[in-house]
């Protein structure tokens, strides 16, 4: 295991140019170790967040997750520990911290209401996680970010304005393409509008039966991709909707899409993060 | 804020969640993802005292068929009742 500079392969892995490196034996050490900590934010307010790491000294790349519009909920913990478990430093920021604290759908509500939370500060607070994943000891220099639902809108957002982005996952993000009435004082600007400054690879992960974003508006952000010469994948699942990792809904959970989806994941921030 | 449809506004009433009553000084409503119904979206109905933070809240999730609904029974029980006090009723907060 040596050769593996101390990182756990648990699963499949890739090397950087995508080839399957190892896949995991029931011989190798394997731990992490996953908390609540505050990170700095934007205009420097302390926001919850929770990480998630393999225990060792790495180098390891790092991924940062943003929770969907129905909370910072346990989905999000679980998936931080299955970054981690697959060999990244894993940060998932409470982007609604500032609404109180109570139950993630009694928070959401309250943010909901509220409008959502403004662009420039998920920006913000994004950049506050880059950098302290960029200042840690057993990071390889690589940062990659994901999100479902709002939080993959907040991914393109975040991979086109944040610095220090590598790489980029988008599950699903609705509103990436905002309708010409949709510029609400939280969400000025269109994501899609920034696809100029988009400064790394993308995946998109979407489902042929979501309403938001619908192929046609994944068609829409695509052709800006193409327009601006951005290097990117999507991919659209037949029979899957909106929120088709979520194991936890039944009625949105798609098992065949999801075990694809999570493969070309790990062969993305893979290839892209030198894992 | 995957739809956008949301609204907030301010009532003087009382509601009843598991820790008992308590003073609803705002209605929450949105169309988006709801947190425990088997669908992509649904009517969300929140009624929550502010001061009190997120937890004082009573949620209810509605499919869009159910939302119909009730409004059409709210909008009958609402005029019956004006009929009864005499006079069409107004906002009290």
């Amino acid at each position: 295991m040596g050769a593996h500079k101390g990182r756990p392969y648990i699963g499949t892995h890739y090397t950087p140019d995508g080839r399957e490196a190892m896949t995991y034996t029931t011989d190798q050490y394997e731990g992490l170790i996953a908390e609540t900590i505050t990170v700095t934010g934007a205009n420097g307010d302390p926001v919850t967040a929770y990480f998630a790491r393999p225990l060792g000294p790495g180098p390891f790349p790092a991924v940062l997750l943003i929770h969907h519009l129905p909370g910072w909920d346990e989905f999000y913990r679980e998936t931080a520990r299955r970054y981690a478990h697959h060999g990244y430093l894993c940060l998932s920021p409470d982007l609604y911290c500032r609404a109180g604290h109570g139950a993630p759908e009694d928070v959401a509500a309250k943010v909901r209401a509220g409008g959502g939370v403004p662009d420039d500060q998920v920006v913000g607070d994004a950049q506050g996680c880059i950098d302290m994943l960029r200042a840690h000891p057993a990071h390889n220099g690589k940062v990659g970010v994901t999100g479902t639902c709002s939080g993959g809108r907040h991914t393109v957002l975040i991979a086109s304005r944040a610095a220090g982005v590598d790489a980029a996952v988008d599950c699903w993000g609705g509103r990436v393409v905002q309708a010409p009435g949709d510029r609400p004082p939280a969400q000025p600007v269109p994501p899609i509008d920034y696809t100029a400054d988009l400064q790394c690879p993308l995946l998109g992960l979407f489902g042929e039966d979501d309403s938001a974003p619908s192929p046609a508006q994944v068609a829409e952000h695509e052709a800006a991709l193409q327009a601006h010469g951005k290097t990117y994948e999507f991919h659209m699942y037949p029979g899957a909707g909106h929120g088709f990792f979520y194991y936890d809904r039944p009625a949105a959970y798609r098992a065949e899409a999801a075990v694809d989806a999570w493969e070309k994941i790990w062969e993305f921030f893979g290839r892209h993060l030198g894992g | 804020m995957c739809t956008m449809i949301a609204a907030k506004l301010p009532l003087s009433a009382a509601a009843k969640g598991p820790a008992g009553w308590f003073p609803a000084d705002h209605a929450y409503l949105a169309y988006d993802h709801p947190a425990r119904l088997a669908a992509e979206h649904a009517l969300l109905l929140d009624f929550v005292r502010e001061a009190d933070g997120p937890s004082r809240r009573l949620a209810v999730e509605l499919p869009l068929p159910d939302a119909v609904a009730l409004r059409d029974a709210l909008s009958r029980a609402i005029d019956q009742a004006a009929a009864h006090e005499g006079a069409a009723p107004g906002p009290t907060a």
